[in-house]
């Protein structure tokens, strides 16, 4: 597909590729200009392609006048703990599912697909109230134990995955020169898949960095709110403080975005290593 | 949590001694364990608590009762023959949002997997910027998806979103996308396509960059037009990448939630777009028929299921056709 292409065949493609690049990156040029333009012209009806008096007003009115930097900070704790609780359980079960014939094991790997299919809202409900009965309700703990639900079966099985490409014979010549099996495990095998393990704790990341549904329910105040439960309060129904919303979310979004443009390549090609081989 | 833990794998580390099972076996039983603990904790248990709960008289009134002396009471198949005799929202009933949640799955796959192919082919020629191109047409993923949902939001605002103004500026009828119930339906599957068209224009563009152009120059030796090369070559090898795409596609889209509950305003939206699991949780958080929404939420499992045994079948034929 790679031949010569004609010059009107050329122009096509690059218009119909503008377009979609235009509608992909509207949201985010939106709340970057929002976020630069001065309190009385925020509902403007002209299009400017860029605010004429840019200001960062409303990122000082967000850091001073909102709880925004509590949020980040939760969403902080709450993300990095999960990831790291979740992949370090999953290493240790994806590598036994990898490696040992043991009873059971089929079914053990079909039960970790089939939740895949069913997302969190699904037993939302009894783990409700499972931690308002242990009254975990309003706790980082809460959420944790909720977004593992999620995080804990896709790891084991990415993971898995990957332990399957890397030859046996590297843990038998390991043990051959005196290792356990689980020193096998601890010094050979864990150090060669740390890039899986990081796209694993990636995934975590992404997953629960963003997520709002499940933290409506299980926080309720304010000082405990993640960054998506607060950036909604600050939405309202375009009122004043849209100008604010608008620099909450750059701040959220730019490194994030960025972060996934640069990391895009090998993380892609790390899923579907997994994926492939599961 | 690390207490139980350590307790269980002690506990379990014994128990297998006493067993005299295999040490592999046992090693791979306490590798597994702590995992397991965790998912018996979250995912097991929940669902045989919910089992209950679905046959239980758990409601807004008697939790407090419930709290105090565990009793749930027993309904019967009540809560079930109430998923399909009245509303898990204010009017919708089961079968509206079933019909609904089966439209939105299929237009949002058909146009996912219809765009993604299309860029995908058009970021696969050689032109200038392909790289560029990539890197904007990735930022929906990118980016995180509150936001991105809450700014479509804005642009679908009646008076001051990007939407109307357009459509007021070339001439077309203007409609109020937050309120009226076809334009309602219509703005929430034209954010959740946006959002999804990146994933499957990577999937695609990777199965499109792995055919290799030995295939294609044959083709067009033989006399094969663009369209013969596309139809007989591109389409069938690209059908391995296609299937578990687009498979994942629909359990997304069938479980996705977010989109609807914010574009919709939340609790106090309307119910013009809300699919199955919407309205499951809407029906268990903003209106709190605990009891209900646990029978509601084993239906919907059924259904999930249901689809994926059809889904393995199917599979399963045509891999064997193709063997």
């Amino acid at each position: 597909m790679r031949g010569n292409l004609s010059f009107t065949r050329k122009t096509i493609y690059h218009l119909v590729l503008i377009v979609a690049a235009i509608f992909s990156i509207l949201p985010l040029y939106r709340i970057i200009t929002v976020a630069l333009r001065p309190g009385d012209k925020i509902f403007t009806t002209n299009f400017e392609i860029f605010p004429e008096t840019p200001t960062l007003e409303n990122f000082t009115a967000v850091f001073s006048q909102t709880q925004f930097i509590t949020w980040l900070a939760n969403s902080l704790i709450v993300t990095i703990l999960t990831a790291f609780i979740s992949v370090i359980l999953s290493a240790t079960a994806g590598y036994a599912l990898s490696r040992f014939r043991f009873p059971m094991r089929s079914g053990v790997f079909m039960f970790l697909m089939a939740t895949q299919m069913m997302p969190a809202v699904m037993l939302l409900l009894p783990l409700y109230f499972m931690l308002r009965r242990f009254g975990l309700i309003d706790t980082y703990a809460g959420v944790i134990v909720v977004y593992m639900m999620t995080t804990l079966p896709f790891c084991i099985w990415l993971l898995k995955g990957y332990f399957d490409t890397i030859p046996r014979s590297l843990e038998q010549a390991a043990q051959v020169d005196g290792l356990t099996a689980i020193g096998a495990f601890w010094k050979v095998v864990l150090p060669l898949s740390t890039p899986s393990l990081a796209i694993a704790m990636l995934f975590c990341v992404t997953q629960i960095w963003n997520e709002y549904i499940v933290a409506r329910v299980i926080l309720q105040t304010a000082e405990l709110y993640t960054w998506p439960l607060g950036l909604f309060e600050l939405q309202g129904d375009f009122d004043t403080r849209w100008g604010m919303f608008a620099a909450a979310s750059v701040t959220v979004t730019v490194p994030v975005t960025a972060a996934f443009l640069y990391s895009s390549k090998w993380l892609l090609t790390g899923l579907t290593v997994g994926g492939v081989k599961g | 949590m690390a207490g139980l833990v350590l307790g269980t794998e002690a506990l379990l580390y014994a128990a297998l001694r006493i067993l005299r099972v295999r040490t592999e076996t046992r090693l791979a039983f306490l590798l597994l364990a702590p995992a397991f603990i965790c998912i018996a904790l979250v995912i097991i248990y929940p669902f045989f608590f919910q089992v209950r709960l679905a046959f239980s008289k758990l409601n807004l009134y008697t939790v407090q009762n419930w709290l105090a002396t565990g009793e749930l009471g027993w309904a019967g198949f009540d809560n079930f023959v109430n998923v399909f005799t009245s509303s898990p929202l204010q009017t919708e009933t089961f079968w509206s949002l079933l019909v609904r949640t089966l439209l939105w799955t299929f237009i949002n796959v058909f146009f996912h997997v219809l765009l993604g192919l299309g860029l995908a082919i058009l970021l696969n020629q050689s032109i200038k910027g392909r790289g560029f191109y990539r890197a904007l047409l990735i930022i929906p993923w990118a980016m995180p998806q509150v936001v991105a949902i809450l700014a479509w939001r804005g642009e679908f605002h009646p008076e001051f979103g990007v939407i109307n103004q357009f459509l007021g500026a070339v001439g077309l009828p203007v409609y109020n996308w937050w309120s009226d119930p076809i334009p309602v339906f219509i703005s929430c599957c034209v954010v959740n396509i946006w959002l999804g068209i990146p994933f499957m224009m990577i999937v695609f563009l990777g199965g499109l960059q792995s055919i290799s152009r030995s295939y294609y120059e044959a083709a067009a030796i033989d006399g094969a037009s663009k369209w013969q090369q596309f139809r007989q070559i591109t389409l069938p090898l690209l059908q391995p990448v296609v299937v578990p795409s687009v498979t994942l596609g629909t359990i997304w889209t069938f479980n996705n939630i977010n989109v609807i509950y914010l574009m919709t305003g939340q609790d106090g939206g309307n119910e013009f777009a809300d699919i199955l699991v919407s309205a499951l949780y809407k029906s268990a958080f903003t209106y709190s028929r605990f009891n209900f929404s646990a029978a509601f939420a084993l239906v919907i499992f059924a259904i999930l299921l249901l689809m994926t045994m059809v889904w393995i079948k199917i599979s399963r034929g045509t891999e064997s056709a193709v063997r």
